[in-house]
């Protein structure tokens, strides 16, 4: 895989991810950062300007695919190089929870 | 009815925006309503006074790309006011502090640095126009009254345009050290 790819989207953003994360389903902007928050219970809520850049800056490296317009609301999709990097970052997260978890217990 | 219009004196630079911001909010708050900005002269409507916050943003997106974003900001609740120079202003009910089109200031002043490159970039396109219709002149002689025109404007132009230059530089610089003061 594109190893710059990796060295801009790992670590990533909780905004990114969230984005990258609900567009394993097909969605556009507004209603993507509802689902966040709903995933989320609020806790993360992502304004306007910075879904539109997030959008723009993923569709451009590749990570996501525009689908489709509807009423000037674009679709977008993740790609199979999306997928890579979000299935990495998951690992990454996860690993990041274990250890907090062992030392938490070992102590 | 037609309610009551003032027009108010109002500058701000590119650099001082969410001080434009807070201005227009203020005067919602006190019951005038922004309907046109202008250069100088900002017109308001008097009405009743409301808690809306008022928010800039840059024109820097293609053709293509702004009806989509400004479909985005729609359905995200904001009111698309107008245009103006470059900038897009946008308004929606509530308070100031918890009503923003950016999630933090970072991505605010990456756009703003674009907007601030293909400007500065412009003005020295203008110069080094000007600086060779001024080199060009220089040599022939000036009987007709356009070359005496040209030889006359084309040294303020770029006189003008140099003050320009270092106007602008200083407030990026006033700007970018407030701004890491702030975050």
């Amino acid at each position: 895989m594109d190893e710059k790819l990796k060295k801009i989207y790992s670590p990533m953003t909780e905004t990114a991810f969230y984005i990258l994360f609900c567009l394993q389903e097909e969605n556009y902007g507004y209603e993507i950062g509802q689902e966040v928050e709903r995933l989320t219970s609020g806790q993360v809520s992502i304004r306007p300007g910075t879904m539109y850049g997030s959008l723009k800056k993923m569709e451009k490296d590749g990570l996501l695919s525009f689908v489709k317009e509807e009423e000037n609301r674009k679709l977008y999709l993740i790609t199979k190089v999306g997928k890579m990097i979000l299935n990495l970052e998951i690992q990454r997260i996860q690993r990041v929870y274990q250890n907090i978890q062992e030392a938490y217990h070992g102590k | 009815m037609a309610n009551k219009r003032v027009k108010k004196f109002v500058f701000y630079t590119i650099f001082q925006c969410e001080e434009e911001e807070k201005y227009l909010s203020d005067m919602a708050r006190e019951g005038y309503h922004l309907v046109e900005p202008g250069l100088f002269l900002y017109t308001f409507e008097e009405g009743e006074p409301k808690e809306i916050t008022y928010r800039l943003d840059y024109d820097a997106y293609k053709k293509e790309d702004r009806l989509e974003y400004l479909q985005m900001i729609k359905d995200y609740g904001w009111e698309y006011l107008r245009d103006f120079v470059g900038y897009m202003y946008f308004r929606k009910k509530g308070g100031f502090e918890d009503t923003s089109i950016f999630s933090n200031d970072m991505e605010r002043a990456n756009l703003l640095k674009n907007v601030l490159k293909k400007r500065l970039g412009w003005i020295l396109l203008l110069l080094l126009i000007f600086g060779l219709l001024n080199l060009f002149t220089q040599g022939s002689s000036s009987h007709s009254l356009a070359g005496a025109v040209i030889t006359v404007i084309t040294p303020m132009v770029i006189a003008i345009l140099f003050f320009c230059i270092l106007f602008f530089l200083s407030q990026y610089r006033k700007w970018d050290k407030n701004k890491d003061k702030t975050r």
